[in-house]
């Protein structure tokens, strides 16, 4: 099974990984990809907006991690530095290349019981939500979606992005108003 | 802005659970087991080469750095070896049972030494005389003032 990062306790820990990946342990290689590869493929559709590109991303930054990894600091916990990389990658890969078309992505959409009205505003409601975190910037979309939807603190997406934990709430307070105003949009 | 984003950094912003949900609705399910597995199974084979091409790296740093080790002990041996060789060949070439080892004879030479001082004295010599003829002084002062006081 596919783990996540949050995992709570994990029974080796990353730098231990880390250190038998060095000396090309194909083993822990794949446990730190495991560990890893649902947030990353998360923070990477939220960068891209599209399931195959993300997932074209998620490879690219994990082999990129293994070709950097003599460079790596062992004093330091590995996810940030991986995550920054992903997202820097992610971040010039959203300026170098023309992106494919959005798929349609399986969302929270309501049950099949539910009356024509109600699927109707559902799916208004999703819509323009959709179109005002798809006008975040990216650091902005990325900040509130970690916060709000990956639990982390402001201090851990500072490490991941970066940047100063001041920014980090600064563009977590900018996409939350923008945000709250479609919201509050619809309900009015 | 600036004053606003003084008052935004103050402290941690509280968690907003209905932006939550409408969040990862917007974003749609996260990736299914099965999509990830597939996904880690592609980063695993793209990364094989290069996890090879690092064991190789790491078994020749290995061998590298005992090498070095192995070659300096080794020079290390060699030396006692001929050390410890080479003695054992010296006592086993010159040294006997029968072998007699010249000592010098001290006492003997001390014996000569206090013959002369008797003769010396016995000839009238004074002792100043004496210890100039058996310790030679600094200078050779002394054999132009014997030469005149002749």
């Amino acid at each position: 099974m596919v783990g996540t990062a949050s995992d709570d306790a994990p029974l080796v820990d990353d730098r231990e990984l880390v250190d038998r990946v060095k000396q090309g342990d194909a083993t822990a290689y794949d446990a730190l990809v495991r560990r890893h590869l649902a947030r990353a493929t998360m923070i990477a559709r939220r960068l891209l907006g599209n399931v195959q590109d993300a997932e074209d991303l998620v490879q690219e930054a994990f082999i990129r991690a293994l070709d950097r990894i003599s460079t790596f600091d062992d004093s330091r916990a590995f996810a940030p530095w991986f995550f920054r990389l992903l997202i820097n990658t992610g971040l010039n890969a959203r300026k170098a290349r023309a992106l494919r078309a959005a798929e349609p992505e399986q969302g929270d959409y309501p049950s099949r019981g539910a009356n024509p009205l109600e699927l109707a505003e559902h799916e208004d409601l999703r819509e323009r939500f959709q179109a005002a975190l798809a006008s975040l910037p990216p650091r902005q979309r990325l900040v509130v979606s970690m916060f709000e939807v990956d639990g982390l603190s402001t201090a851990e997406i500072a490490d991941s992005l970066g940047i100063s934990r001041e920014t980090v709430r600064w563009h977590h307070h900018q996409a939350r108003q923008t945000l709250r105003q479609a919201l509050a949009a619809f309900r009015g | 802005m600036n004053d606003e984003r003084r008052v935004v950094s103050l402290s941690e912003p509280e968690r907003d659970a209905q932006l939550a949900r409408a969040i990862r609705a917007a974003e749609g399910s996260p990736p299914s087991e099965a999509r990830l597995e597939m996904l880690r199974a592609r980063i695993a084979s793209a990364a094989a080469a290069a996890l090879e091409a690092r064991r190789e790296r790491a078994w020749w740093e290995w061998m590298t750095r005992w090498a070095r080790t192995e070659v300096a002990l080794a020079a290390a041996a060699t030396i006692l070896a001929a050390v410890i060789g080479g003695a054992t060949s010296i006592g086993r070439g010159e040294i006997g049972a029968d072998t007699v080892v010249a000592v010098p004879n001290v006492q003997t030479s001390g014996a000569r030494l206090d013959s002369v001082a008797t003769r010396a004295f016995a000839a009238g010599a004074s002792s100043e005389q004496v210890m100039n003829a058996l310790v030679p002084p600094p200078s050779g002062e002394w054999l132009l003032t014997a030469a005149v006081a002749r």
